[in-house]
């Protein structure tokens, strides 16, 4: 389905939910507004993309009926979606009976298959338990189909502050281990969040992104420069990212060697453990992944390198193979290992971006 | 530093070695989407804050029926001289402290933080730290609460006393500095360092050179503009959102640590002026230093009439100010302890209770704030006042709903109950009405009241092969009738002994808290049993176990370990035994003042000490 810009800004509302707002309104932060707006305009034409519904009621169910006519059940309101539905039935909540906390907690934890973390959170009758351990289905899914819009997920939730607040009973989605997604209750709010910036000004829409890159760039300055205190568990999660390399400190290092390296791994296995052969073996499939800086090729994985100078740079990594093309931007700092993981159809990738403190470039 | 990019699986490493790296990076990545430029959010590293073991074996709200015990179930030689404490996580400011902060902060008390999310609760408060979570829909709205925040304040320049600038004789750049120095430090909490100001003012040049909109959407000046991403910027920082504490080995907080501490112990927002220059000229930190300025952030408007020069007056209003702002902080905690405002969330059926009506649960949420304020800071401000007094504070259209006598005169008053028939918070319509079904009442959840949030007990949840359809009302039948079968079967009797006939010494009071003599005709039966505790026995109306409960040394180990949790954020760990015990003791020898216990959280090992990295 194809819609054009000027549709979508007509108040093709319905449409318009999923579709990427701002990222049709162009992109790069440095550019003037004007510039912006020529470049929005250029695109006539926008995808719509997938999307899946999940809903999920708790403390049972009336009878569902028996076919995929809805008439008169329950799900009538959602006649007209029947074909585009799956209606799950006769299925044991077996969360129900796992791990810590109590049912109205365990339960919760369905879309992830696996059970609850131990935490502090009260449960009805004084159970404790935490958050969910793993990504949720909903979440996973959208993982893979919902990337290209500003809203990978919505999450909508009736009554999800019952008790009092954000808590396991009533959070359904998960992005991953202790990373819950809160529900948004106001129906009201959840329209400004999705359409405030519809049929804005292009010019001001464009001028309010640049005045947040601004602020952005401070916010990230000064977590820079937070050092609360460390503990155990986040020791433990430095260990388990990669290493950092002792910089030279004080001194403003004048180039960078940037070694970019790529290979892929199954499952969860930390990808900076697996051995080039093995590595072989397993990509085998896949074929080498071509990486770019700032739109200039500089070679395959499983090693590729560019010096570069310290700052802003976009890597763009294409595995034909594999079907991934992605383009993250990278801060290039002195003596700062950097690891990224991609993870697309049963495969992840991991990428490596070391930067070795090397001053082989002249002063710019 | 890696922003986040569109692809599902990409998560980012920031390799700095500080715990705010999980914050920071999940934080960035949503800002960095919000400009949906650099990709979306589409997942990544939330902030996963370490959590607090809990005290060993006794669970995390309090333990078991004999965990609460006297001096809060601390053994009584825990004090050895050497500072100990339980570790504690950074605190993100909950939805009140921040609107508490803005207003303090640059006058606007509009409620900005309405939109964000609800914190989770975790052992009875919504302010554990280590259960605070960012998720990406609150970093969003706490950008645009920033940007709304900083278009209104531009607006209003001259309201700020702290910023000065003549646009006759000074320029645009030594106004902003000014501003960036007076705004700076306060939202930080602390002095500006160099790079800071640099930065700050980096962004106001960056502000005024983008241009920006007032509050209808006008373009306005690039001073403003400038100075509008001045304040976006320091209201997004991490110094502002979380209470940001040095890191590292066992040893005291610092002066202006502490001055964070006190302000949001006691005003539930940000220092003001006074704590922070008494914090940078270091006179802050000894218990005598702590004590006064409690005391001060503490008092009452009393002294207002004696202050006769302006200078003094200012601060007599700051003094009025601030009182307002510590009576804020002690209803808040009163309605996290005993969730009486979700009486708005009880619902009534109509053909039962027809004189039920949302303005009355709203009168009712009114009254238990203004009994326990008033109670504290105008009254007795005692434990056993709050447990005990056949007063309250309430309209005239409540206490017509409650059929008592109003006094004359409109609005709040104190109206005097019939001593045998109320005894402070136990008899609480808001209370009352909250723990019962919607057309009778629930012996069953006035016994959990008791039992859990005034005895810090956990109770077990019903098996789940029990059948726990609660019995309608009959009519010809009394609600200790009905729920007779608790006592009857087996397999419910040895869990509903310790709630039953605890909570059908309640049944004077109907499901929406009104006196009555009678149920279907026939006398009510207010016997009551409390098993268990230091103060077991039997007990005739809730009068009667109000006051034994206002005697027992659980209940009040149990609201001493309730403030605890509240002040300092955290559960009880068993590092923390001196600090209990001494708050424990604290409170028995000044009578079980609530004043005096707040000035004592200023003076424990918990509030002074920082413990090191959790083991």
């Amino acid at each position: 389905m194809k819609l054009s810009r000027r549709v979508m800004l007509k108040g093709a509302s319905g449409a318009a939910l999923s579709l990427p707002l701002l990222e049709s309104l162009g992109c790069t932060t440095a550019k003037e507004p004007a510039e912006q707006l020529a470049k929005a305009q250029s695109r006539q034409a926008l995808t719509f993309p997938k999307r899946i519904v999940f809903f999920y009621t708790p403390n049972g169910n009336l009878e569902l009926p028996p076919t995929m006519d809805f008439a008169g059940s329950h799900l009538e309101p959602l006649t007209r979606y029947a074909s585009k539905m799956v209606v799950l039935k006769g299925l044991d909540l077996l969360a129900n009976d796992l791990g810590p906390g109590e049912p109205h907690q365990q339960g919760m934890a369905l879309l992830t298959g696996r059970r609850l973390n131990t935490g502090t959170q009260v449960g009805g009758d004084g159970s404790l338990s935490g958050w969910a351990q793993s990504v949720s289905l909903d979440q996973h899914l959208a993982n893979a189909i919902g990337t290209t819009s500003r809203f990978k997920t919505l999450n909508v939730g009736v009554q999800s502050t019952q008790y009092g607040g954000t808590e396991v009973r009533t959070v359904l989605s998960y992005l991953g281990n202790d990373q819950p997604v809160a529900n948004e209750t106001s129906p009201w709010s959840l329209y400004n969040r999705v359409f405030s910036q519809l049929g804005a000004d292009p010019y001001g829409v464009a001028r309010l992104r640049q005045r947040r890159h601004s602020v952005i760039d401070y916010v990230k300055d000064r977590f820079d420069q937070v050092k609360p205190q460390t503990s155990r568990a986040d020791q433990l999660k430095r260990t388990r990212g990669s290493k950092r390399e002792s910089g030279g400190e004080g001194k403003m290092p004048r180039g960078e060697m940037v070694v970019v390296t790529a290979f892929c791994a199954r499952g969860e296995v930390a990808s900076a453990r697996v051995k080039r052969r093995q590595w072989a073996e397993e990509c085998s499939a896949t074929g080498p992944t071509k990486v770019s800086v700032d739109g200039e090729p500089i070679g395959s994985s499983s090693i590729a390198s560019k010096q570069l100078t310290p700052g802003r740079r976009q890597i763009e990594l294409v595995n034909e193979g594999a079907g991934i093309s992605d383009k993250p931007f990278i801060d290039i700092k002195s003596g700062e290992t950097l690891k990224l993981n991609l993870t697309l159809k049963e495969l992840e990738l991991a990428i490596v971006l070391r930067t070795v403190g090397t001053a082989l470039l002249p002063p710019t | 530093v890696l922003i986040h990019q569109g692809d599902a699986g990409w998560k980012p490493r920031h390799e700095s070695s500080c715990l705010a790296r999980p914050v920071r990076s999940f934080f960035l990545m949503i800002l960095a989407t919000l400009t949906a430029c650099e990709g979306d959010f589409s997942g990544g590293v939330l902030p996963s804050l370490p959590t607090t073991p809990l005290l060993p074996g006794g669970g995390a709200a309090g333990g078991t029926a004999s965990a609460g015990g006297s001096a809060g179930g601390m053994v009584a030689t825990a004090c050895t001289g050497t500072p100990s404490v339980g570790s504690n996580t950074v605190r993100h400011l909950t939805r009140w402290e921040y609107d508490n902060t803005v207003r303090d902060l640059v006058g606007v008390t509009t409620n900005p933080s309405a939109e964000f999310s609800a914190e989770e609760e975790a052992l009875g408060f919504i302010n554990n730290s280590a259960s605070l979570t960012t998720t990406p829909s609150l970093v969003e709205k706490q950008l645009a609460a920033a940007e709304a925040i900083a278009t209104t304040v531009t607006g209003r320049l001259a309201s700020l006393r702290w910023y000065t600038c003549n646009p006759a004789t000074d320029t645009e750049n030594v106004c902003a500095v000014r501003f960036i120095d007076s705004f700076g430090q306060r939202a930080d909490r602390r002095p500006l360092t160099d790079p800071e100001r640099a930065s700050l003012f980096l962004l106001f040049q960056q502000g005024r050179a983008a241009g920006g909109v007032d509050a209808n959407g006008m373009a306005v000046s690039g001073f403003l503009a400038g100075l509008q991403l001045v304040i976006t910027g320091a209201l997004l920082s991490p110094d502002f959102l979380y209470r940001v504490e040095a890191s590292g080995t066992p040893g005291p907080v610092t002066d202006l640590e502490l001055a964070s501490r006190l302000s949001y112990l006691l005003w539930g927002s940000m220092p003001d002026d006074t704590l922070l220059t008494a914090a940078v000229t270091q006179q802050l930190h000894t218990p005598e230093q702590l004590a006064t300025h409690a005391e001060r952030m503490l008092r009452d408007d009393k002294a207002r009439a004696v202050v006769k020069e302006f200078h003094k007056q200012w601060l007599d209003f700051d003094r009025v100010h601030n009182a307002g702002k510590a009576r804020a902080v002690v209803k808040e905690f009163h309605k996290q302890w005993l969730d009486f405002d979700r009486v708005h969330n009880a619902g009534k059926a109509r053909t039962v209770f027809p004189e039920w009506s949302a303005t009355i649960a709203d009168l009712m949420e009114a009254e238990t704030g203004d009994f326990v304020v008033r109670t504290i800071f105008d009254g007795e401000g005692t434990w056993d006042a709050l447990m005990t007094s056949s007063s309250s504070y309430l309209t005239q259209p409540l206490a017509q709903f409650y059929d008592v006598p109003f006094p004359s005169g409109t609005g709040v008053q104190r109206v005097a109950f019939d001593a045998r028939r109320r005894a402070g918070l136990l008899t609480q319509g808001s209370l009352l009405s909250i723990n019962a079904h919607s057309n009778q009442t629930s012996p069953v959840h006035r016994g959990m009241l008791v039992r859990q949030t005034f005895l810090c007990e956990v109770l077990p949840a019903p098996p789940a092969s029990v059948n726990i359809t609660v019995p309608e009302p009959m009519p010809g039948s009394t609600e200790r009738e009905r729920f007779a079968q608790h006592s009857s079967d087996a397999a419910c009797t040895g869990c509903h002994q310790l709630m039953d006939p605890l909570g059908f010494g309640f049944e004077n009071y109907d499901g929406v808290g009104r006196w009555r003599d009678t149920e279907s005709g026939k006398p009510i039966d207010s016997s009551g049993m409390l098993f268990g505790t230091d103060a077991h026995g039997p007990y005739q109306g809730p009068v009667e176990l109000a006051r034994k409960l206002s005697t027992s040394s659980q209940a009040r180990g149990c609201y001493v370990k309730q403030w605890f949790r509240f002040a300092y954020g955290r559960g009880e760990v068993a590092a923390d035994a001196c600090t209990m015990e001494r708050l424990n003791a604290g409170f028995q020898s000044s009578g079980r003042d609530v004043k005096a216990l707040l000035t004592s959280l200023t003076q424990t090992d918990a509030f002074r000490t920082r413990a090191g990295d959790a083991p």
